[in-house]
């Protein structure tokens, strides 16, 4: 777990991007109040980095690109879970 | 080994900074590992691209590179971090948003259940005579294996509808169970006859004998004629791999041992008999 100030530090970003990604709802910190992060956050993170230093993504297109990302990985869960039997 | 960045990013050796940079990006976008989630061959390709680049993305490192200088240097894009998409092989708590829709969604997908694979050791004496087994897979089911007569090392047998579920209406998947048989010391197979070897002394060999010998189906007397050398094969009737039409044979491999420890006075008796009765079993060759 991670608090902002230390997360900015490891990536190099300023404060206010990073808030502008939880703005953006891009990043959902699991804790709200002191905005602290998981691992998962800081994966996600990365990979916002780089759609947008590394493919010149714009924000418009990250927003798409999370969100369908985010249901590939819910229907990649449903299937694991379905075989479960 | 290291590929030529320039082939990775598809570009000319004189291609300008920009036009590196734009193959980059567009290579880059189509490989990048969470835009392909499961996709190794991307992500595998994603790395080579990032590799290629660091070795001619800037001027710096591109006139290094073209001087030779960074040969012996192998860019490893090795982040500290799991990439996002190994995050989500458990439960995301962002996918995990979008679970409310999984019910309608997968309600209209009929999907086949997986084929699934296993692996089952079984006795030569097993193999040969057929028998039965009893499996648990690993959700806990029972499978009862009918082990053929005469079944053959990787040979697989089918169970229909025993594999992974089907999704929606779709039907379950197949298990197959894949034999491989545990070699015996004293039998060998040749299609459907046993091979065994059966040592004599040489005074057997020399006068015959009628000796025992295990086979599949107990143990069998054998009448040994006089005369046998070392690989001189004899046959038992019906005693190989059982058949309804067709029995296989034992066929019994004559080993003619010699005493390990001769000792004086067999020598001795021996060489008298030599002197009298020298033959060269090279000749008959």
């Amino acid at each position: 777990m991670k608090r902002l100030e230390e997360i900015c530090i490891e990536f190099n970003i300023d404060e206010n991007e990073l808030k502008s990604f939880v703005r953006e709802e891009w990043l959902i910190p699991i804790e709200d109040e002191c905005l602290l992060f998981d691992e998962e956050d800081l994966a996600r993170i990365e990979l916002i980095k780089d759609l947008r230093d590394e493919l010149d993504v714009n924000d418009e297109g990250i927003s798409i690109i999370l969100n369908l990302l985010d249901q590939i990985h819910a229907l990649k869960a449903q299937i694991r879970n379905s075989r479960k039997f | 080994m290291m590929t030529n960045p320039y082939t990775t990013l598809n570009v000319a050796q004189n291609a300008s900074q920009e036009e590196i940079k734009a193959a980059y990006k567009k290579l880059a976008k189509k490989n990048h590992p969470d835009l392909n989630p499961g996709n190794k061959a991307a992500e595998a390709k994603f790395k080579e691209i990032v590799n290629a680049y660091e070795l001619i993305g800037t001027p710096e490192a591109r006139a290094k590179f073209d001087r030779g200088e960074t040969e012996e240097q192998q860019f490893q894009n090795q982040r500290s971090r799991p990439s996002y998409e190994d995050t989500q092989k458990t439960s995301g708590r962002y996918s995990s948003r979008y679970h409310g829709f999984d019910e309608d969604i997968f309600s209209s997908f009929n999907f086949p259940g997986e084929d699934e694979l296993y692996h089952l050791e079984v006795d030569f004496e097993e193999a040969a005579l057929g028998g039965e087994k009893i499996i648990t897979l690993p959700n806990g089911k029972k499978l009862q294996v009918k082990i053929p007569v005469g079944i053959q090392d990787g040979q697989k047998l089918k169970f229909k509808g025993q594999g992974g579920a089907g999704i929606g209406s779709g039907p379950n998947g197949d298990a197959y169970v894949q034999l491989s048989i545990r070699p015996s010391k004293q039998f060998r197979r040749e299609g459907r006859d046993i091979l065994s070897e059966v040592p004599v002394s040489f005074f057997e060999a020399i006068n015959g004998a009628e000796v025992e010998v295990p086979t599949l189906h107990g143990k069998v007397k054998l009448t040994i004629p006089a005369g046998v050398s070392s690989g001189t094969k004899l046959r038992i009737k019906d005693k190989g791999i059982g058949g309804v039409k067709e029995k296989g044979h034992h066929i019994a491999v004559i080993k003619v041992v010699t005493p390990k420890d001769p000792g004086p006075e067999l020598k001795a008796a021996l060489a008298g008999l030599q002197e009298r009765f020298a033959y060269n079993p090279r000749s008959e060759q």
